[in-house]
């Protein structure tokens, strides 16, 4: 008889443990983990940037330097600027069927944008579940983009050449940009990056 | 003899009875206290949460698809019930005093 009240008496010590810490579970929220979501969006964000931007520095450099290398008298600088921009734009090309990340996709684009479209544009993302390009933009393999490249050529051998990606635009309030928008299905965060206006890349 | 047993046995089951009433009592009032406790800090612990998530976004020039409505500037406000739980958004503005530990 002790016995079985010993018993009772641990499982309903046991009961009482666990009525107290059973609501516990509870303390986690939808939360949890945006905030890291959001540092990661940021990380490949800037990954894609940077890509961009490398790989038009790149392709600068090597199609110039191809140009240059033939002979004088088939050069002019029309020709080069041409040749510049068909080298960025082949490279651009390969970038746009590169994944960045399996958790993101990643849309690479042309075209005139606002200062609003960042923000619009993301939204436009979360709520339709699938990543997007600007109203009006082109893909950046798109030969129409040549227009956002603009290149700076060298006049002395020891100089440079430089570009920058940008456009005016002929409506107010819109500028020529190369960016990106992206978004990802599995955290349901979205970004729109574009390279800086003022930037040249050399 | 064997009646003094039968007394002792008597007490002895009462005295178990009624601890095992009050731990009924107990398991009862433990159950409504912890899930009043656990509502409490779940509402605090979601807006704290949620003002470090609105940092990340804001830091990291995100859209914040999170959101919420409350509280006034610097801090946000979460209601449930009679509940409230407030907690401070830094905007990415963290003042750490010299020597505290971060």
């Amino acid at each position: 008889m002790r016995g079985y009240l010993s018993f009772l008496l641990v499982l309903s010590i046991m009961v009482c443990i666990f009525a107290f810490l059973a609501p516990f579970p509870n303390l986690h929220s939808n939360s949890d983990y945006a905030a890291i979501e959001a540092e990661r969006t940021n990380s490949i964000s800037m990954n894609v940037k940077e890509a961009l931007m490398l790989s038009t520095s790149y392709w600068l450099r090597t199609s110039a330097l191809a140009y240059d290398s033939l002979p004088e008298e088939e050069k002019n600088p029309v020709e080069r600027e041409l040749a510049i921009k068909a080298g960025i734009l082949s490279g651009w090309a390969l970038l746009s069927a590169h994944s960045f990340s399996e958790d993101f996709e990643v849309q690479l684009w042309c075209g005139h944008i606002t200062a609003d479209t960042k923000e619009d544009l993301s939204k436009q993302m979360i709520e339709s579940g699938s990543v997007l390009s600007c109203t009006g933009c082109q893909p950046m393999y798109s030969p129409s983009c040549a227009e956002f490249i603009q290149v700076d050529q060298k006049e002395l051998p020891e100089e440079m050449d430089k570009v920058r990606l940008a456009s005016s635009s002929p409506l107010p309030t819109f500028f020529g940009a190369v960016g990106a928008s992206i978004y990802s299905p599995k955290y349901g965060t979205a970004n729109v990056v574009y390279v800086p206006l003022t930037e040249w890349i050399q | 003899m064997k009646g003094q047993v039968t007394v002792e046995e008597l007490i002895s089951l009462s005295i178990y009875l009624l601890l095992l009433s009050m731990l009924v009592t107990a398991t009862l009032h433990l159950k409504e206290s912890g899930e009043n406790w656990s509502e409490q800090i779940s509402l605090r612990a979601e807006a704290g949460q949620l003002a470090r998530t609105e940092d990340a976004f804001h830091t990291n020039n995100l859209y914040n698809p999170y959101n919420w409505s409350g509280g006034g500037t610097g801090y946000l406000e979460l209601q449930k019930g009679e509940l409230e739980a407030t907690a401070p958004v830094l905007w990415g503005k963290a003042e750490v005093a010299k020597g505290e530990p971060i």
